[in-house]
């Protein structure tokens, strides 16, 4: 798909030789989605967001605050007309609760008139412990939501046959963990992520290249984030990682920072990993006893 | 005096006049002017703000809103 402006979102502003992110009809700019949970205020979170460069963030959808009513919207501390919402089902234990998160995050977002309202970060746990996702409710639930219109952003383990199963049962990007979410445990098995993106982007597995696969969740660190984008993701989507740094905005600017490097990386061709030393200074010319000893040769 | 009926809303019983419809009850929670989405006996409400949707007695009414998340 082209790199411009489509119906949600806008490649205008993507940093100097980034390329921006295309996620079925969005385009994004950054290729950092952050989470909008776990700040110590609406204040720090919009100054952290900032400093991300992120211009998607997911939010979750809850019960009104009945009694409190007066209290502050996080949606006064978001800029709408900047941010592409992503609204998720995080919580939803069954397919049944997920497609119903779904739909009523849609409506909020409509009313909002914001791009996400087509979307949804679909995530179906099965055990409260580690939220790894449970790969048949999301499975089901993932085909729920596309046959009723939505984009769906699939939350997965790092199994490569439940993704495979998961983009073909239509989602428009599959997420699958880096390790439990908010555990900050990084990239568990960055072999099993190699596969997925092989299985799903390598046309002689049955891939195409412009499927989005992003990677959520465990993500702890600047270098956890580089890892993934050097492995050949599209994107990384983290909250914690970021919201419970000492300092959430200077993480924020190194996790984009990491994301934009790891992204740059990945194309510029990495060398061939070698057993022996190779030494960057010339032998030719050495002085002294080693003048007469060119090793390899 | 009107007569009244009792809803769920939110997990929590709350008496409501006969009548109410789901704009009305949204005014009366003072949330009209809120961005929030609505749900009747499991049901999404589309354009809630405007339902004319009226409740009826044992009504299981959620009203939810977004909130910070990952």
């Amino acid at each position: 798909m082209p790199a411009t402006d489509s119906a949600c979102g806008s490649a205008a502003g993507a940093p100097a030789g980034l390329a921006p992110l295309v996620i079925g009809p969005c385009t994004l700019r950054s290729r950092l989605v952050v989470g909008t949970g776990k700040y110590a205020s609406f204040e720090l979170m919009r100054t952290a967001i900032e400093a991300s460069g992120a211009d998607c963030v997911t939010v979750a959808v809850r019960r009104e605050r009945l009694v409190d009513s007066q209290g502050r919207s996080i949606l006064e501390f978001l800029p709408l007309d900047q941010l592409t919402i992503l609204p998720n089902t995080a919580g939803c234990f069954t397919a049944t609760d997920a497609v119903r998160v779904a739909r009523l995050g849609r409506e909020i977002l409509s009313q909002l008139n914001n791009r996400g309202a087509a979307w949804v970060k679909l995530e179906v746990l099965g055990d409260r412990l580690t939220l790894l996702p449970d790969p048949v409710g999301t499975l089901e639930a993932c085909r729920e939501l596309v046959a009723d219109g939505f984009c769906v952003l699939c939350y997965t383990s790092d199994d490569p046959i439940a993704a495979v199963r998961l983009r073909d049962a239509g989602a428009t990007c599959v997420m699958p963990a880096g390790s439990p979410i908010g555990s900050g445990g990084g990239i568990h098995n960055p072999q099993a992520i190699a596969l997925i993106l092989e299985m799903l982007k390598d046309p002689r597995h049955g891939g195409e290249g412009s499927f989005p696969v992003i990677i959520d969740a465990g993500v702890g660190t600047p270098s956890d984030v580089t890892i993934a984008m050097e492995l050949g993701a599209d994107g990384v989507l983290l909250n914690t990682g970021i919201a419970h740094a000492k300092d959430p905005v200077a993480m924020a600017r190194a996790m984009r920072l990491a994301c934009e490097a790891g992204f740059l990386g990945a194309r510029a061709g990495r060398i061939v990993r070698r057993r022996y030393a190779s030494a960057s200074s010339p032998w030719e010319g050495m002085i002294g006893s080693a003048s007469s000893e060119i090793p390899g040769e | 005096m009107p007569q009244s009926i009792r809803i769920l809303l939110n997990g929590q019983e709350r008496t409501v006049a006969q009548g109410t419809t789901v704009q009305s009850l949204l005014v009366e929670l003072g949330l009209s002017g809120s961005p929030c989405a609505v749900e009747v006996d499991g049901q999404l409400v589309s354009g809630a703000k405007n339902s004319a949707l009226l409740l009826g007695d044992g009504a299981a009414v959620e009203v939810v809103t977004l909130v910070g998340g990952g």
